[in-house]
């Protein structure tokens, strides 16, 4: 569904996919990939939502590497 | 000897220290079990008989000689099926791997050999661990996993074979793995204890990846006490999985000299079955004999989404070949061959504002928990369901998890263990979530709340044969 703005992101999310991999899915599994799309969406909607601090920075576990030689 | 199934391993570990019992005797045992019963609930993918008895024999021999290993020494155990093995196939539970060998063992898998324990078979579960989106119990190449209280229903996922198996007194002991409620799931449905250790406590080297942030692997077995001996044996920094801790563990089985401190978050219970809450309210009234008790209010986040969508991040990356080539068209359920598509729909900055408020929660949530022992709750927000049935799932949005979104999502450990049973018949059960490296005190408090009750006593009708 079109927010406000006329921006339909889970149509056009599904209409991407379904320019990959539909040719791989019958239907009823098309169907079902409209759902699982609507509730990612529906998933990623409110930590969109939440308001951070520039600084909030990501919890990574990224290390550099030095092997020894 | 005596019957050894539904002793602990505690209790089979002092049998076989003093001489009382052979492995071999102990081995056999159950791996007629696991041969005879293990179909009954499709808890088993491979039973490694040749193998398991030449371990058998061979920790009789060191034992006879004189080097005792430990409790876990000559104790048969099952691996969740998602865990590389040498000497049998690794199947992530999908028919498309039912051969798939690999030529090293899982760290997991190493350190309890070297504890010596006897690894007697690779246990069932949900293909891919369940991040793909199956909706309903069949979603694995062994079938649904069955759970031994009822037999129409579900053991739960995505370690079911190894909650059903340690349940039915399959193997004394088993170890899991839990993304987001993979060991406590089970470990409800099933009435057995077991224990999520803290993010990086146990290696995941050789194990499947399904979210390389939120994998975790631990032990499901008959008491807390178990729980403790085996994570001891498995605990410990690994160089091949750099996100171990160097934080050591050593299991203290000494029982706590004060009462507990226990929060309950307001609100963990709403929108969870009603005999789940009602038995997890008759658990925490117990509990005040031995502990205080008081509730406590955590900020309103989308702990749940942001969990979720750090969930489907990772797993549409770590799984990026199969969904790209197509192969995921092999899975056994329907939804497992077409949402992983959908999980493209999560963008990069999704996926770091996520991370960012990992970060924001797993501080919040240390500063919340402090001055307490654990946070209680529901283990799971509803019991074991027909086979036949679609089931509740945070993971799918549809059903609540509170703790187990907040625990997984600040890697925190937790216990599950029973706490009365539904109309039905099967278990309930109740989680102790520690802070961070407090696992000896979440197993204090399962251990101490265990001395209040007897439902852990009980085992399954029809698995006494």
């Amino acid at each position: 569904m079109a927010d406000e703005k006329g921006y339909d992101e889970a149509g056009l999310t599904y209409a991407a996919l379904m320019q990959h991999y539909g040719g791989r899915l019958s239907p009823e599994m098309a169907e079902m990939l409209r759902g699982a799309v609507d509730a990612v969406l529906k998933t990623v909607s409110p930590v969109r939502d939440v308001p951070l601090a520039n600084g909030d920075a990501p919890l990574l576990g990224f290390a550099p590497v030095r092997t020894e030689e | 000897m005596g019957n050894p199934v539904f002793l602990t391993v505690r209790t089979l570990g002092e049998l076989v220290r003093t001489g009382q019992v052979a492995p071999v005797e102990i081995v056999t045992t159950f791996l007629d079990r696991l041969e005879k019963l293990g179909p009954r609930y499709n808890a088993v993918v491979t039973v490694m008989r040749d193998e398991a008895m030449k371990e058998a024999q061979a920790a009789a021999d060191e034992i006879r000689a004189g080097r005792y290993r430990g409790p876990l020494h000559g104790i048969p155990y099952g691996a969740k099926d998602l865990l590389a093995t040498r000497t049998a196939p690794t199947t992530w539970g999908a028919e498309l791997f039912r051969n798939r060998r690999f030529d090293f063992d899982a760290t997991v898998i190493r350190k309890l050999r070297d504890a010596g324990a006897v690894l007697a078979a690779k246990l069932s579960m949900v293909e891919f661990a369940g991040g793909m989106g199956y909706r309903q119990p069949n979603a694995s190449l062994t079938g649904p996993g069955v759970n031994p209280w009822d037999t129409n229903r579900w053991s739960g996922g995505s370690s079911s074979g190894s909650g059903s198996a340690v349940a039915a007194g399959l193997v004394p002991f088993a170890i899991g793995s839990e993304t987001w409620g993979s060991i406590l799931g089970p470990s409800n449905h099933c009435g057995i204890a077991g224990l999520r250790p803290t993010f990086g406590r146990v290696s995941r080297h050789g194990a499947m990846v399904l979210s390389w942030s939120l994998d975790k692997i631990g032990p499901m077995a008959l008491s807390p006490d178990d729980c403790g001996l085996i994570l001891d044996a498995i605990a410990g920094a690994d160089a091949s999985d750099p996100s171990t801790t160097a934080q050591p563990f050593q299991y203290d089985p000494t029982p706590s000299p004060r009462r507990f401190r226990f929060g309950v978050i307001r609100g963990v219970t709403d929108g969870v079955e009603a005999t789940t809450r009602a038995n997890f309210d008759a658990a925490v009234a117990a509990m005040q004999r031995v502990a205080d008790i008081e509730e406590i209010s955590i900020a309103a986040l989308p702990y749940e989404e942001i969990t979720r969508t750090i969930l489907f991040g990772e797993l549409a990356s770590a799984f990026e070949d199969l969904i790209e080539d197509g192969r995921i068209a092999a899975l056994t359920a329907l939804e497992d061959r077409v949402t992983p598509y959908s999980r493209m729909a999560v963008l990069a900055k999704d996926y770091i504002k996520a991370l960012r408020l990992r970060s924001v929660v797993a501080a919040d949530m240390d500063r919340a928990m402090r001055g307490f022992d654990a946070l209680l709750g529901p283990s799971r927000p509803f019991p074991s369901t027909p086979l036949d049935e679609e089931f509740p799932s945070a993971i799918r949005g549809v059903g609540k998890d509170l703790m187990g979104a907040i625990g997984n999502l600040a890697g925190l450990p937790a216990i599950s263990v029973p706490d009365g049973f539904t109309e039905h018949g099967v278990p309930t059960g109740m989680q102790f979530m520690g802070r961070a490296y407090n696992e000896n005190i979440i197993l204090a408090a399962a251990s101490a709340y265990q001395t209040l009750t007897d439902w852990h006593l009980r085992h399954p009708s029809g698995t006494a044969e």
